[in-house]
């Protein structure tokens, strides 16, 4: 989903992509981001303590946090209200 | 809140996919009968008596116009049927196999949020194009029937070849209705998108808050 997307909506996809622990290559791939934004985001996510970082040796790991659950709950919740307090479209 | 959410959600899903189809449809009708106008003007060129300039540029004009609009139509039509296709495709596959959790529910919506973001113009612009071709079909009928009612007196009565007139009154104007019918609930779905949009914007604050809270 390459289209325009808000920064509110990019970190709610990071954050529920993280999980599970991902590679900061998964991720930019997955939410469709280059690497210089795919840092800014995954730096603020991890500054503000939504995101955590693990490493396995070599390797560095994105996961998200007990925080992050409130964030998503709360997107989902505005997101889903859009159909069910919103207009409605029909032929 | 999901499984209705989910069944609104399909429910626009498709009736916005239909609209679509329907729009391509008609722009490839728009199209066709805008190369048969110019097609069947020249032909009369090769018959004894051709017809006068005048009718002939206006009718050169009345297909290209046609041509232009159903062009434009299915271009437009085909923007934005790419752009839902991917999002259907997953939503059908998701709805048979079973429940869909609300992070997926969620993740459509706002790839449909992301959608009109992007395609807000061309969606407008497919309204303006929905309701001239509407126009166009209208006006074609009409022809057609003043163009039946000419010929009638000079025919002495009714004639089989009268029948290609009085018969495409009626489809073109049919066509034309259903056209505007269209454009009007392309309307709708993009004053129902803007609304949403807003709401979106106006929840952004929230959002806010709870990144920037420690």
């Amino acid at each position: 989903m390459a289209e325009r997307r808000t920064s509110y909506e990019i970190y709610w996809e990071i954050l529920v992509y993280c999980r599970t622990p991902r590679t900061f290559t998964a991720i930019i791939g997955r939410c469709d981001l280059n690497s210089k934004t795919g840092q800014e985001y995954l730096g603020f996510l991890v500054s503000r303590g939504f995101l955590a970082v693990e490493k396995d040796g070599e390797k560095s790991t994105y996961i998200a946090t007990d925080r992050a659950a409130e964030y998503t709950a709360l997107f989902t919740r505005l997101y889903q209200g859009l159909f069910d307090k919103g207009p409605e479209f029909r032929v | 809140m999901t499984d209705h959410t989910l069944q609104q959600f399909g429910d626009e899903l498709k009736s916005f996919f239909v609209l679509v189809l329907l729009n391509m449809a008609f722009g490839a009708l728009a199209l066709g009968f805008g190369m048969q106008i110019i097609i069947a003007t020249f032909l009369q060129y090769a018959a004894a008596e051709p017809p006068s300039v005048v009718l002939s540029t206006a009718r050169i004009l009345v297909g290209i116009t046609g041509m232009c609009i159903g062009f434009f139509w299915i271009l437009a039509s085909m923007k934005i049927l790419r752009g839902i296709k991917g999002i259907r495709k997953e939503y059908r596959t998701s709805a048979r196999t079973g429940p869909v959790p609300a992070e997926t529910l969620t993740g459509w919506i706002v790839a449909l949020l992301a959608h009109y973001r992007e395609n807000r113009t061309v969606l407008w612009r497919m309204t303006l194009i929905s309701i001239a071709g509407g126009l166009f079909y209208l006006a074609l009928g009409i022809a057609n029937l003043v163009e039946g009612s000419l010929a009638l007196p000079a025919a002495g009565g009714p004639v089989p070849s009268m029948v290609a007139f009085f018969g495409a009154a009626p489809i073109n104007s049919g066509i034309g209705i259903v056209t505007l019918y269209v454009a009007l609930r392309f309307r709708r779905y993009a004053g129902t998108w803007d609304l949403r949009l807003k709401l979106a914007d106006e929840g952004e604050e929230s959002l806010k808050k709870a990144l920037e809270s420690r």
